[in-house]
């Protein structure tokens, strides 16, 4: 029953972070460049709340996206779902006063997706430059990221408190 | 560890990476059926679609207000300057547009005779908002509030003020996708207006940074088209009306096989500030033979 009530709640969430990446993100960019929210919350559902639970945020929204602005179906449900589960690995040594973690586990995850999207979307159609795919798109991208991670942390960690404290209090009554 | 933790983990039997491998094995397999047949996936994202939309909706105009809002601090002095440098450019238009109108009435009348009807104009057209962006920073394509219930249908040409912003790529009941011209993996067959001299118009990341898209394959032995030259979209297009504004030329290189050139356009397209678009109802493939007199 908890697990369950955590499942609809991550994704309801990821639902409202898709939306929001989507439809305001855009408009905040700096210099064409706009944060991925969505690498934020997939990460931070991992290191949060387990492999399982990265797993599922990950797969949900990368489909989202795959849907909406891919050309074909499973490129971004891959990619999401392996930051999903390998930042769920880093659960066991997740402490939540610790920012030092969640920061560079964020810096590991938009590297690993700016890279794989840059390889198979971009690579593999001739373009070679990647010093250029680097400087200008994934590394500025990385950095947005990153600031937007130190200012929304206190949020995600105040969310994850109360999802788990409301869930541990409807269980003693139930 | 806590045993609370301890108690979730032992819930669930299987490891976690037989899981992950098989939900990799499944988008693998996914990706090799829609890549082949796309029209796979179009169920999916009508349901979706149906979903998300309406949150969508509501969020971008939430969007829209915090750009606004940026643009209102820009320097009140700054403003004036502008002011004033466009009030002149209102007059110099102005002139130049009772000019044009004088043209255009000669050239309406020399159509009559010809028997052409005015290609651009005619075109049967409906408005839509952009209600949410590709949340990359890789491709460009947008999704707008319209779908197949207002009649929008796949290949249907997208256009935002005067110039083409690009074409329909996917419908659901109540929005549709729009892959802009200035994505990567976008083509355009297009023509320079003043001689129809052919070319393909190419969207690229790295030159859409400076603002610019590419263009190849433009043969022009007689060195007629020019800098600062319109480009419109090519009356040879499969998926393109004829006679659409792109943009305008911004550079011109021979390439070095001596026989055609390439070079960049300045789109004419504004794509950070577009917010509405209009979608032309008629389709290039129910278009075929529609104003092509010597064909007859």
């Amino acid at each position: 029953m908890k697990q369950l009530k955590k499942i609809i709640v991550i994704m309801l969430l990821s639902l409202f972070l898709f939306v929001l990446q989507s439809a305001v993100f855009p408009h905040i960019s700096f210099g064409q460049v706009v944060p991925n929210l969505i690498v934020i919350a997939v990460a931070s559902f991992g290191f949060m709340d387990g492999i399982w639970y990265g797993m599922l945020a990950g797969a949900f929204c990368g489909f989202l996206q795959d849907v909406f602005f891919g050309d074909f179906i499973g490129l971004y449900t891959m990619i999401y779902l392996f930051i999903g589960y390998m930042n769920g690995k880093l659960n066991n040594v997740f402490y939540p006063e610790d920012i030092k973690l969640p920061l560079l586990s964020v810096v590991g995850s938009d590297l690993f997706y700016g890279s794989v999207c840059y390889v198979f979307l971009f690579l593999l159609r001739g373009k070679l430059s990647a010093g250029f795919y680097y400087t200008r798109v994934i590394l500025p991208e990385m950095v947005y990221t990153v600031i937007i991670t130190m200012a929304v942390y206190p949020l995600i960690l105040f969310l994850h408190r109360v999802m788990d404290d409301g869930f541990r209090r409807n269980n003693g009554f139930e | 560890m806590s045993p609370l933790i301890k108690k979730k983990e032992e819930g669930i039997k299987i490891p976690s990476r037989y899981v992950l491998l098989l939900i990799v094995i499944g988008c693998t397999a996914l990706i090799v059926v829609t890549y082949t047949t796309p029209t796979i996936s179009e169920p999916v994202s009508r349901a979706l679609g149906f979903v998300i939309t309406p949150f969508e909706r509501g969020i971008s105009s939430a969007g829209s207000y915090f750009s606004a809002l940026g643009v209102r601090f820009k320097n009140l002095t700054e403003l004036q300057d502008e002011n004033a440098i466009l009030q002149s450019e209102v007059d110099r238009l102005t002139i130049e547009n009772t000019e044009l109108q004088q043209n255009r009435y000669e050239l309406s009348a020399l159509q009559k005779l010809y028997d052409i009807d005015a290609q651009y104009e005619d075109y049967e057209t409906t408005g839509a908002r952009v209600i949410a962006r590709d949340s990359g920073n890789w491709f460009y394509s947008f999704v707008i509030d319209k779908g197949a219930e207002d009649g929008i249908q796949k290949d249907m040409n997208v256009m935002a003020g005067s110039g083409l912003a690009g074409r329909v790529t996917q419908v659901g009941s109540t929005w549709a996708r729009v892959k802009a011209i200035i994505a990567d993996d976008s083509n355009v067959s297009a023509m320079v207006l003043s001689n129809s001299a052919q070319m393909i118009v190419s969207g690229d990341l790295e030159k859409y940074r400076e603002g610019v898209i590419t263009f190849s394959q433009l043969m022009d032995s007689e060195d007629a088209a020019k800098v600062g030259d319109k480009v419109v979209t090519s009356n040879i297009s499969e998926k393109f009306l004829p006679g659409i504004l792109i943009g305008y030329i911004d550079s011109i290189e021979l390439d070095s096989n001596n026989l055609t050139k390439s070079g960049t356009i300045t789109p004419a397209v504004n794509f950070t500030q577009m917010n509405e678009v209009l979608v032309i109802l008629r389709m290039k493939s129910d278009a075929a033979g529609y104003n092509y007199p010597d064909t007859e």
